[in-house]
């Protein structure tokens, strides 16, 4: 895996984040979460070229997100909130990637993200080897970035 | 009067968030209206006085751009200024939005940057970026 997209990817993560949701994150090295211990939020898109993005984020520091997202406490937050400001995550960093990954001219239809479960999330982030995974860490909680081009095999 | 805002997106997180920025804001707001794609949309400017229109481009049912064709080619809503906040990122597309009267905008953005572009496109004083 090319570790100058992983970089990129971290690069953009990292900035979404701090916009968003002023949070802090970093590329780590690591084994990725099991599904079973994350959320897990992905787009699918086409265009110059189809695929998807996915975040498997802990389920700890979602709330936090959500609430910084929305600037309400933390204790006001519900599962529908947190699934929702994960993904508007995803399309955001997905957004942001695409033109990175293919250049400014390409066009892209993003659909809408929905939230995996875990056998969801097997089925569609384990039967290929990922062309970008991101291992990164947000406000010390881990957060996998996974990409998958369909026309690449990594 | 204040001014009257619709915010078009099929996020309920986005719109939470720029209805948000927009009362931190320094404008005088009368209005906040929702939709959650470009009918909704359409439909709530029929309904009543618009001033701004903020929205989205990827959305289901009718995206933000053909939403924005719909709005210039009817003459009760054609003036309304535009303001698009999307995370887009091909510069053709852009250009088309640019060339429809809209103001873009780039997810993820700052409250700061929300806030001067819509006081230029009201034409309201004070600092631009």
């Amino acid at each position: 895996m090319n570790e100058q997209r992983i970089k990129d990817m971290a690069r953009i993560v990292i900035s979404s984040l701090e916009s968003l949701a002023f949070m802090f994150s970093s590329l780590e090295q690591r084994q990725p979460l099991d599904f079973e211990e994350a959320i897990i939020g992905a787009v699918a898109f086409s265009g110059e070229f189809s695929g998807r993005l996915a975040i498997a984020i802990a389920p700890s520091i979602l709330s936090e997100l959500a609430a910084n997202m929305l600037g309400i406490d933390a204790d006001e937050i519900g599962d529908v909130h947190r699934h929702d400001a994960l993904k508007e995550t995803v399309n955001i960093i997905c957004g942001n990637w695409l033109p990175s990954e293919a250049g400014t001219e390409a066009v892209f239809n993003i659909g809408e993200p929905h939230i995996l479960t875990p056998s969801e999330a097997a089925s569609a982030l384990s039967v290929k080897k990922p062309t970008v995974l991101a291992t990164m860490s947000v406000e010390d909680e881990p957060c996998d970035i996974y990409f998958f081009r369909d026309d690449s095999d990594a | 009067m204040g001014i009257n805002i619709l915010v078009v997106d099929d996020s309920s997180v986005m719109r939470a968030m720029i209805i948000k920025t927009l009362r931190m804001s320094s404008l005088d707001l009368g209005e906040i209206q929702e939709a959650g794609n470009g009918v909704e949309g359409l439909d709530a400017l029929a309904r009543q006085w618009t001033d701004m229109v903020i929205l989205d481009i990827n959305m289901p049912v009718m995206n933000g751009e053909d939403m924005l064709i719909r709005m210039r080619e009817n003459p009760e809503t054609r003036d309304i200024p535009a303001v698009v906040i999307s995370t887009e990122g091909s510069k053709t597309r852009i250009d088309r939005l640019i060339k429809l009267g809209a103001s873009f905008v780039h997810k993820p953005f700052t409250p700061e940057l929300i806030r001067n572009t819509i006081n230029q496109r009201l034409g309201i004083g004070g600092d631009h970026e």
